[in-house]
């Protein structure tokens, strides 16, 4: 049988530590790629992630269901990675080597991948990671929830506590932005 | 900001709606009316989109190590522990050792397999087959060792071989010397011939059902084969996913070492 968010959160109040972990189970990819998105460094988005569900942990207590279950995980996560920003006091690091890894390269290879192929797509992630991390917090958070987590524009309106059409602008600036960098670089042009 | 648009209201909002279609049916109905007849709406469309497409190729990199879910069996002390999650991958939870153990036992079983030698002489029944070079003496020895060890299909016809060659054996009950002289004897040559013809028979089936398996030995070798070879790619990828890491922390720490200067 498969529970709901709000089961599982019910049954981990009342002690049922399997659900707690069912939760985890089903949210650390999740929260760990916004953490990675946000921030940029891999390990450093694991301790968000981590973070993240110690947080979520200590306060199911508290929690009463007002918002889903999920959109409480990513409010914390985004409050712990503007925390790390704020520590940083600086954007975040991108860190793309300016040559080719192999290593890395051979790490993420796909079965039927040619190395051609290989290095174009790294290189265009590359290309999109750093064209990210140079918009500003508030429209890199707004493109990240709405584009790879999938919420929809109320969602990220509640999450990051700003009215719905400030979302929209925010994601069409953002996309703007962008749309400008990215036809900067050759890579992403002739594809 | 396209100037030549015409939209009657907050254009970029309702662009960006349409564009995650994320919008009431009503305006859609409205905005597509609109793009109908806005090319600049329908190009500055088409450009976003491609950016969405291009921001669907980024995607963090595996994490080594994820989430310890061993905090939730430890409320009291509400503590999160780093340690091995689900994004391990499973060649952690057999050793590489007991792998290339278990491949080494394979091999060795078709080897020893392969190598079978069974005599029948004063020792007893011998079948060698053609797979590999012939054995010294010690290996007959052994390889008929595993012929005991193992029951094989074609054991009741040797049982019944051996039985009637006994038999026949205690008809006759003159001493060795005299047996000499009585397999001269037509009767003992009579026997001596269905004798040959039996075992030559039971040769050939043996020979058969030693084909059979070493062919199915052949096939389960083959398939270990690959196994490995797979195994140890992945462990070469895991290889280079440590060596990724390592590059990472360097760089990290060239970083920060920089921002202290």
């Amino acid at each position: 049988m498969t529970w709901t968010d709000e089961e599982l959160v019910a049954r981990s109040i009342r002690g049922d530590s399997e659900s707690f972990n069912e939760l985890v189970l089903r949210w650390e990819r999740p929260i760990y790629s916004l953490a990675y998105r946000t921030i940029g460094r891999e390990e450093d988005a694991r301790d968000v992630c981590q973070e993240t569900f110690l947080r979520a942990f200590r306060g199911l207590p508290a929690f009463r269901g007002q918002a889903k279950f999920s959109s409480w995980l990513y409010r914390i996560a985004l409050n712990l990675c503007r925390d790390w920003m704020r520590r940083q006091r600086r954007a975040p690091i991108v860190q793309a080597p300016e040559d080719v890894d192999l290593v890395e390269l051979a790490a993420a290879r796909e079965p039927s991948e040619s190395i051609e192929d290989l290095v174009a797509r790294n290189d265009l992630s590359k290309v999109v990671e750093r064209a990210m991390a140079r918009l500003p917090e508030e429209q890199r958070t707004a493109i990240i929830l709405k584009e790879y987590q999938g919420l929809t524009f109320q969602e990220i309106a509640d999450l990051v506590g700003c009215p719905l059409s400030t979302v929209k602008t925010r994601l069409y600036q953002g996309l703007t932005v962008l749309r400008r960098e990215l036809a900067k670089d050759p890579v992403t042009t002739s594809r | 900001m396209n100037t030549t648009c015409t939209y009657h209201g907050d254009r970029d909002e309702m662009l960006i709606a349409y564009l995650y279609d994320d919008i009431e049916a009503a305006d859609r109905d409205t905005y597509e009316r609109h793009l109908a007849a806005c090319p600049a709406c329908r190009r500055e469309l088409g450009e976003l989109g491609a950016v969405r497409d291009r921001l669907s190729r980024w995607s963090p990199p595996e994490p080594a190590r994820g989430v310890d879910r061993r905090a939730a069996s430890a409320p009291d002390t509400g503590r999160v522990v780093v340690g091995p999650s689900r994004w391990l991958t499973p060649m952690t939870e057999v050793p590489v050792w007991a792998r290339a153990a278990a491949a080494a036992l394979v091999f060795g079983v078709a080897a020893g397999a392969a190598n079978l030698h069974v005599t029948y002489d004063t020792t007893g029944f011998s079948v060698r087959t053609g797979w590999m070079a012939p054995a010294s003496a010690g290996n007959a020895a052994a390889g008929r060792d595993v012929a005991q060890d193992q029951p094989v299909p074609w054991g009741a016809d040797l049982a019944a071989l051996e039985a009637r060659l006994r038999s026949d054996m205690r008809t006759s009950v003159a001493p060795p010397a005299t047996r000499v002289a009585s397999a001269r004897d037509g009767e003992a040559a009579d026997l001596l011939k269905r004798v040959r013809a039996l075992v030559d028979e039971s040769e050939t089936r043996q020979e058969r059902e030693l084909a059979l398996r070493m062919a199915e030995i052949a096939t389960d070798v083959r398939a270990q084969r690959v196994a490995d070879l797979r195994t140890i790619e992945r462990i070469q990828s895991n290889t280079g996913v440590d060596m990724m890491r390592l590059y990472r922390m360097t760089n990290d720490l060239a970083v920060r070492v920089a921002q202290v200067r």
